[in-house]
């Protein structure tokens, strides 16, 4: 089994293609911002967070809210780790939220976007940052995840300077990379 | 003193001076008056958090706060240090789910001192470190499409043959 929506950084929990299909199955809008409003409202009372918030994508990822895992796929130690897809357990999405709400669960991804983006301002390389030594910071943010690229990328003060102080060949198609980076 | 009231209903006695070093606290208190008996509720946070963030506030007292219009350009200036003093070093050294509390209790608190501990230290722990490490590190799925791979891939072509 596989979520029909996945809520993601950029999606609404009625992901784009009900909509569209809201032609063929009748519903109309005004049904589907209904649904809409009472799956928030259930969320909100239910299980403490509200999906339309800034930041509630994320609040989905915590493993107590959905205990269905893909085997194999996270380790032992990973407890924060939620994947989207995989055989469904017996247990109820949810039922463990009263004994452990998802305010008590706080990860980095919870972390609204703007103090991401203050986190990554300070992460950017003081006067000592060599590029022989390791790349850029901000082209170490964009690999981390989708949700951590779109917010390096979308945050121009990033982006604005590149240092070479002692510059090696690498610099070269590092700028390219840099200055054609699509942002 | 100020009454404050927690997410999970404790209650907390402080000086004002201490409590103050919110701002949000400071302009509650503003406008309901010096009189007020009235705990104040801090719905966000919770009495586990609120007791760390008040240590802070305790060590901190009398500091001076950061002007509310603080320069841009001091601002930027800032940000290229992640020095933090000893005793914030200590303060702050606590597990994961402690330090986004304190972060998001700071930042809706309006802390800002404490804010900038907070995301310095988190700052530091990325620093230096592969995506992977961070992710290892934070627990964060590597959800990229197999297109935004190959564009990640392209993106690491300059170091080849570093």
């Amino acid at each position: 089994m596989s979520l029909q929506y996945y809520v993601g950084p950029n999606s609404s929990l009625l992901n784009k293609p009900s909509l569209e299909e809201n032609t063929n199955t009748g519903f109309t809008s005004r049904s589907i911002k209904l649904l809409d409003d009472g799956i928030g409202y259930l969320q909100r009372t239910l299980l403490g967070f509200d999906a339309k918030a800034d930041n509630s994508h994320l609040a989905l990822l915590q493993p107590d809210l959905f205990s269905w895992k893909e085997q194999g796929q996270v380790s032992s130690g990973d407890t924060n780790v939620f994947t989207c897809h995989g055989e469904p357990s017996t247990e109820i999405p949810g039922s463990k939220i009263f004994s452990r709400t998802l305010k008590d669960r706080v990860s980095v991804d919870r972390l609204p976007v703007e103090l991401l983006r203050e986190i990554f301002s300070y992460s950017l390389p003081g006067r000592d940052w060599r590029l022989h030594r390791s790349p850029p910071p901000q082209v170490v943010l964009i690999q981390v995840c989708t949700y951590w690229r779109s917010i390096a990328l979308s945050y121009p003060m990033l982006w604005s300077t590149f240092m070479i102080f002692y510059p090696i060949k690498h610099h070269i198609p590092m700028t390219k990379m840099w200055l054609e980076h699509p942002r | 003193m100020i009454v404050l009231k927690t997410s999970d209903n404790e209650t907390f006695t402080v000086e004002r001076d201490v409590a103050e070093r919110s701002v949000l606290i400071k302009n509650m208190l503003d406008d309901i008056g010096e009189n007020s008996e009235q705990a104040i509720p801090l719905p966000n946070v919770n009495s586990s958090v609120l007791k760390k963030v008040l240590e802070y506030c305790e060590h901190h007292r009398g500091e001076p706060l950061p002007a509310a219009d603080a320069d841009t350009s001091q601002d930027d200036t800032r940000k290229r240090t992640t020095d933090i003093s000893e005793w914030d070093q200590k303060f702050i050294t606590v597990d994961q789910e402690m330090l986004f509390e304190i972060i998001l209790a700071a930042n809706y608190l309006d802390i800002k001192s404490l804010l900038d501990v907070g995301c310095k230290t988190v700052a530091n722990m990325i620093k230096g470190k592969t995506p992977e490490e961070i992710r290892k590190l934070f627990n964060i799925v590597n959800d990229f499409t197999p297109e935004e791979e190959a564009q990640i891939k392209k993106e690491n072509e300059w170091a080849e043959d570093r």
